[in-house]
């Protein structure tokens, strides 16, 4: 070895280090900000996982519901990815215990990634307006009409009945409506409580709100339906929800809750039907064999301040059957019982309690 | 003793080294430095984005219908709800618990009941003038407080059926225009009351509302003749960073287009 070697002083290794030093604190620096802008996306991802938990825990709540909730019910919803706390406060209870009791249901998701910890890494509330809905219809009359009959004489046959076929309930006028013609000939056959026929009963608008059905909730969204269509042939007693007219020919068969917020318009063969019929406009019992057991009511856009037209039995063999029947009506509305939502009445990033 | 020199041959060899080595480091600190520089751009106009999109989202989901007051490409209006309750029989009623802080801070515009049908309707005449311990006028219409929740007095009597459902709202106008922090950039602006703040900048000039049309809520960037028809809002956040990144000759962008739709709205 030279004394040269020997005696000189290296400046690699100094150099080294100071440039691994440096690239040191710059790579800190970057992954410090990278690893700070993954946290506020992570956050923000767990703060929207939170709403989706919140949002599911309250729908399972509601949908799961079997009886009318205590004040203050409270429940812990497990969820994927966390859960929800769901409180029921209600907000009124009316005097009449049958009317729809409104509540507040407040659902605070937090959730959870087992990744991290058991730390909630996010949490969300939301608080929803509900109604306890019981489901019951006032049974003032088999067929009411708030916008009155034309009833066209002719060789038909007219049955209507305030007897309960299934023989559960006392009986009920056969008619109640604002207006008839008449009298009708060939009369017609009714049997029930006393008057069986009422006409002249009030308004309109009295003898809609009589029947106590909500019809501009119905109308607002206050319903959720199974469908928004007529199921023919369907026997399941579903809610088929018509927004507008409805027309139904040749030979139909149906069941269940059937509400048309326009007009209903029957013709063809038969149209039998099991379960309720609520209509806002008028009904016209064209088909040439009209048969319902349960409860119809029309007119009931009256509550709208709308003035539908009569409702129409037709003569010249139009024939006519219509059977109260407490059985096929609770059948039909109980799907109703339980707790709904109230349309546009949702609450976010609410207050704990 | 004697020492050796270097030769000009290895000086020259040295001098060759030392520059190709040194050219290479200095491209690879000069590379290194621009790529941080664009991640750290791309991050201020992330987080830009999303500040944006995190402060507006949940105001803009409780809109109603009729919520929607004023609406264009670069600004809308709404009536945002900050208390829900339920109206009590001649002045009174009662909030559910609302947040503290925003009801502590809400300038209050005006009050909107629910009708039957699920519409509301605006009254922007009345005031809350207070709070009541008295339970007596709500309890008589079998409505109830809930625990937290506050009974107040309006201006006004017998706006609504007792047990119908109303909110206290604030007019709130969210506006993109040129930010004051940042000359010459754009920035994004809620105004309540006589308030105008700058709440969020920089944004790109492409940042804008978009609307949301129809029960198909089909995108639209011109607002419909007939606000009702609007079901809600895309935001179009183009974020951008505060500088313009080295090796660049724009800030950089981030875009978030969140879509909103308005819960508290009768679909069309």
């Amino acid at each position: 070895m030279t004394a040269r070697l020997a005696n000189t002083n290296g400046f690699a290794l100094p150099t080294v280090i100071l440039l691994v030093a440096l690239l040191t604190v710059l790579l800190a620096g970057g992954l410090s900000r990278v690893r700070a802008d993954r946290q506020v996306a992570h956050a923000s991802e767990e703060t929207g996982n939170a709403f989706a938990i919140a949002q599911t825990g309250m729908q399972a709540y509601m949908g799961s519901v079997a009886g009318r909730p205590a004040d203050g019910d409270s429940v812990r919803i497990n969820v994927v990815g966390g859960y929800a706390n769901v409180v029921a406060h209600v907000l009124k209870t009316p005097v009449d215990t049958m009317a729809n009791q409104l509540f507040l249901i407040r659902s605070t998701g937090v959730a959870i990634n087992p990744n991290i910890g058991s730390t909630p890494q996010g949490r969300r509330t939301v608080a929803q307006f509900a109604e306890w809905q019981t489901g019951y219809i006032e049974r003032r009359a088999t067929l009411t009409m708030a916008n009155g009959v034309r009833i066209r004489n002719g060789s038909s046959t007219i049955v209507i009945w305030g007897t309960d076929a299934c023989g559960q309930e006392p009986a009920i006028p056969a008619i109640r409506t604002t207006y008839m013609t008449g009298p009708p000939n060939p009369p017609l056959d009714t049997v029930g409580a006393p008057p069986l026929v009422q006409h002249g009963a009030g308004t309109g608008l009295l003898i809609a709100n009589q029947t106590d059905v909500n019809w501009p909730s119905v109308v607002g969204g206050g319903i959720v339906p199974d469908y928004r269509v007529f199921r023919q042939g369907d026997t399941s007693f579903p809610i088929q929800l018509i927004t507008g007219n409805l027309s139904v020919g040749g030979t139909s068969t149906g069941s269940g809750l059937l509400i048309v917020t326009g007009d209903l318009l029957l013709s063809g063969t038969s149209f039998s039907f099991e379960g309720v019929i609520l209509v806002g406009g008028k009904i016209d019992f064209g088909s040439s064999f009209n048969q319902v057991r349960g409860l119809v009511m029309s007119g009931l856009n009256e509550q709208l301040g709308l003035n539908p037209q009569r409702t129409e039995i037709s003569g010249g063999g139009k024939d006519l059957h219509l059977y109260f029947d407490a059985c096929r009506v609770n059948q039909a509305l109980a799907p109703l019982t339980g707790l709904t939502p109230v349309q546009n009445a949702w609450l976010d990033s609410w207050a704990a309690y | 003793m004697t020492r050796r020199g270097l030769t000009l041959a290895e000086l020259l060899i040295a001098l060759v080294v030392f520059g190709i080595l040194g050219t290479a480091l200095a491209r690879l600190m000069i590379g290194n430095s621009r790529f941080v520089s664009r991640q750290e751009a791309q991050l201020e106009a992330r987080q830009t984005a999303r500040a944006g999109m995190n402060s507006v989202v949940a105001e803009l989901r409780m809109v109603s219908d009729g919520g929607l007051i004023a609406a264009a490409a670069d600004s809308v209006t709404v009536r945002i709800p900050y208390a829900f309750g339920v109206l009590c029989k001649n002045q009174y009623a009662v909030l559910a618990p609302p947040d503290s802080v925003l009801y502590a801070s809400a300038v209050m515009a005006g009050l909107a009941y629910r009708l039957p049908s699920g519409a509301y309707t605006f009254n922007t005449a009345v005031t809350v003038t207070g709070t009541t311990a008295s339970t007596t006028d709500c309890t008589a219409d079998s409505i109830r407080s809930i625990p937290g929740g506050i009974r107040i007095t309006l201006s006004q009597n017998n706006l609504a059926p007792a047990g119908t459902i109303f909110y206290l709202f604030q007019q709130i106008t969210y506006r993109f225009a040129a930010s004051a922090a940042l000359p010459g950039r754009r920035a994004l602006w809620r105004r309540i009351g006589a308030t105008n703040e700058e709440i969020l900048s920089p944004f790109n000039t492409a940042a804008r509302f978009a609307f949301l049309v129809g029960s198909r809520l089909a995108v639209q960037t011109t607002p419909p003749a007939t606000l009702d028809s609007i079901q809600g809002l895309e935001l179009r956040l183009v974020g951008e960073s505060d500088g313009v990144p080295s090796g660049s000759s724009t800030p950089a962008q981030y875009t978030l287009a969140p879509r909103i739709k308005f819960v508290n709205r009768v679909l069309q």
